[in-house]
C-alpha cells in the first residue's frame, strides 16, 4: 500500500527544479503569504538565509535537533540511516525536515527517538487516553510507572515495609500483561 | 458559501459570550490523529488522501446525527470560500493551500470541526466563546470516543497517538486560548507574562496560531508539550496560568482608568472616530483601531456598542469575507474601501 523508496523532497515553488530551502513568510497590507524557495531563488529575490534567521530568532525544530542530529554525533556510525521498510522515509531526511513520513517511522526510528522526544516533552512515555483496543493495557502500564516511583521513594526513606507491598501490588499487575 | 458567509450569522465562538469573554475570545482544543498503513502528508499522493477522505468521510456518518455536520472538500471551494474558513478557524491555512482531496466538516454552530488530510490524516477542534476549556474538552472527549469506535487510530503503547510531527506525539491535543490583552502590551508588560509562560512550557503565539505573530494585542497561549502528561494535566497546566495573566490585565486596565484615564479614552475614542469614518483601512490599521474599541466596551467607554459586534466587525472586515460578501475577488485598494464601509455600518448599528 505505501510507496517504498520514496525521497519527499520539497521543490522550490519558483524554480520547480532545487530542493526548498527558505520558508519565508512575507507579510503585506497586513496579508501573510508563505512561500517555499531554494536557496538561489530566495538569494535572487535578496532574500539570505543568514538575513532570515537573524530576523526571525525564534525556536525551530532544526535549531532543536540539531545537537543531535545524527551528521554531528562522533558516536555514530555516518553511513548508518535506518529507513522505513513501509514508506521509505531515511532517519536522515526525518530529522532534518522533522516530520515522519508514515505511522511505521516510530518503530523504525524507535532506538533514535527516545531522546529527541524527551529533549521536546521531557518525557518519551505516553501517558494519556489511548484507543479502547489499548486502554487495558496502557492503563496497567501507567500504574506500574506510578508503583516503580513510589517503590523508589519508599527505599530512599527506608520505609522497606511499604516498599515489599508496592513489589507486590507491582507483581500482581505483571503477571495480569 | 460566498452566500452563507454574506449572512450576518457568526460562529458561537464569536459570540462574545462565555466566562471571562472580555479577555477570552474563544477557548480551543484540538486532536491530532492518524490511520496507520497510510503514508502522512509528506508522502501522500493523490490516492492516499482519497483514501483517508473516504475512510473519516464514512466515520463522520456514523456520528451522531444531532451534530448536523456540513462536509466540503476543499477542492471543490474557490480561494475566497477558503479563504472564509481560515479566517473563521474552521481550516488551516496548510489545510486551504494543500492539494488533492482535502475535507473539512462543521456543525452549524462551527464550534466542532474536523480537517482530513492536513498534516495529519485527522485533526478534531472543538471551539467555545470565553473561557470554556473544560466544557470543549468533554464535547471533544465524546467526539473522539466516537470516533475511536470507527477508526482505529495508529497508536503506540509507548508513543501514544502516533503523528506527522513529533511535537505533536502523545496526546495530540493543544490545547489554546485567544486572549486580548491590551493593556499588558500599553504597560509594556506583556513580554513578562510571554516568558512566564513560555517557563512552564506554554507558547504565546499570534491570531492564527503556529507561525503567525501576534497582532493587535490578541494572542493565543496554547501548551508546548503533548507527551508525557495526560490530558487532564495538559488543561491544568494552562488553567493554572490563565488567571493570573487575567488579573494582571484587569488590574492594569484599571490603573489606567485611574491614572490616565483621558489618555486611553481618546485613544480609544481617536479608534472609534477612524472606523467609524476612514474611507480606506488596511487589515493591520483595522486591527489596531478593533484592538482598542475592544477595550473601550470592556472599559464601558463606549456606550451601547457590545462585544458581539465588534467581534462581527473583526471577522468580516478581513479580506476572504470581504471578497465572499462581494462575491468576487478584490484588490487591497478595493478591500481597503469595503472594510471602511463595513467597519462603519456595524458602528453605525446602534
Amino acid at each position: 500500500m505505501l510507496r517504498k523508496g520514496i525521497k519527499p523532497i520539497m521543490l522550490c515553488e519558483k524554480c520547480q527544479q532545487n530542493e526548498v530551502a527558505v520558508h519565508l513568510t512575507d507579510i503585506a497590507a497586513g496579508i501573510k503569504k508563505k512561500y517555499q524557495l531554494c536557496k538561489e531563488c530566495a538569494a535572487a529575490g535578496g532574500v539570505s538565509i543568514h538575513a532570515q534567521l537573524k530576523k526571525h530568532k525564534k525556536f525551530t525544530l532544526t535549531e532543536f535537533y540539531g545537537s543531535s542530529h545524527p551528521e554531528s554525533r562522533g558516536d555514530q556510525d555516518p553511513t548508518a540511516d535506518p529507513t522505513c521498510s513501509e514508506c521509505g522515509m531515511r532517519y536522515s531526511l526525518f530529522r532534518k525536515e522533522g516530520k515522519f513520513g508514515c505511522s511505521h517511522d516510530y518503530q523504525e526510528f524507535r532506538s533514535d527517538l527516545d531522546d529527541l522526544l524527551e529533549k521536546f516533552h521531557a518525557s518519551s512515555q505516553h501517558r494519556g487516553r489511548a484507543p479502547g483496543r489499548f486502554r487495558q493495557q496502557v492503563s496497567r502500564q501507567v500504574q506500574l510507572d506510578q508503583l516503580r516511583d513510589e517503590l523508589t521513594q519508599a527505599v530512599t526513606n527506608e520505609q522497606f515495609e511499604e516498599a515489599a507491598k508496592i513489589r507486590d501490588q507491582m507483581r500482581l499487575l505483571e503477571s495480569h500483561s | 458559501m460566498s452566500s452563507e458567509s454574506a449572512k450576518p450569522f457568526v460562529g458561537e465562538w464569536l459570540a462574545g459570550e462565555g466566562k471571562d469573554s472580555d479577555l477570552v475570545i474563544s477557548s480551543r482544543v484540538r486532536l491530532a490523529r492518524n490511520l496507520p498503513s497510510i503514508p502522512f502528508s509528506t508522502l501522500a499522493d493523490d490516492s492516499h488522501r482519497k483514501q483517508v477522505a473516504d475512510l473519516i468521510g464514512s466515520a463522520l456518518e456514523g456520528l451522531r446525527p444531532d451534530l448536523k455536520l456540513n462536509s466540503k472538500n476543499l477542492d471543490d471551494l474557490d480561494s475566497i470560500d477558503r479563504q472564509v474558513l481560515v479566517e473563521r478557524h474552521l481550516v488551516s491555512r496548510e489545510l486551504a493551500l494543500g492539494s488533492g482531496p482535502r475535507i473539512v466538516s462543521f456543525d452549524d454552530s462551527e464550534a466542532i470541526s474536523l480537517m482530513g488530510n492536513e498534516e495529519d490524516h485527522l485533526r478534531i477542534q472543538v471551539v467555545k466563546s470565553g473561557y470554556c476549556l473544560d466544557e470543549a474538552w468533554q464535547q471533544m472527549d465524546q467526539l473522539e470516543r466516537s470516533l475511536d469506535g470507527q477508526l482505529h487510530f495508529a497508536f503506540d503503547q509507548q508513543y501514544g497517538y502516533l503523528t506527522a510531527c513529533p511535537t505533536n506525539t502523545g496526546t495530540g491535543l493543544r490545547v489554546s486560548v485567544m486572549l486580548h490583552l491590551p493593556a499588558l502590551v500599553i504597560t509594556g508588560q506583556i513580554e513578562e507574562v510571554t516568558r512566564a509562560a513560555t517557563k512552564i512550557h506554554l507558547a504565546v503565539r499570534g491570531l492564527f496560531g503556529e507561525g503567525t505573530e501576534a497582532q493587535g494585542d490578541f494572542f493565543q497561549i496554547s501548551n508546548q508539550r503533548t507527551l508525557g502528561l495526560s490530558e487532564e494535566e495538559i488543561l491544568s497546566d494552562i488553567a493554572s496560568v490563565l488567571p493570573k495573566i487575567l488579573s494582571y490585565e484587569r488590574k492594569l486596565r484599571e490603573e489606567l482608568l485611574e491614572s490616565k484615564r483621558e489618555w486611553i479614552e481618546d485613544r480609544i475614542g481617536r479608534s472609534f472616530g477612524i472606523l467609524s469614518h476612514a474611507k480606506l483601512i488596511t487589515s493591520q490599521e483595522g486591527l489596531e483601531h478593533l484592538s482598542l474599541v475592544r477595550l473601550g466596551v470592556c472599559m464601558g467607554l463606549l456606550g451601547n456598542l457590545t462585544l458581539e459586534q465588534v467581534n462581527r466587525m473583526f471577522l468580516f472586515s478581513q479580506p476572504g469575507h470581504l471578497q465572499a460578501n462581494e462575491g468576487r475577488k478584490m484588490s487591497s485598494d478595493e478591500r481597503d474601501n469595503k472594510r471602511a464601509e463595513v467597519l462603519a455600518r456595524i458602528l453605525q448599528e446602534n
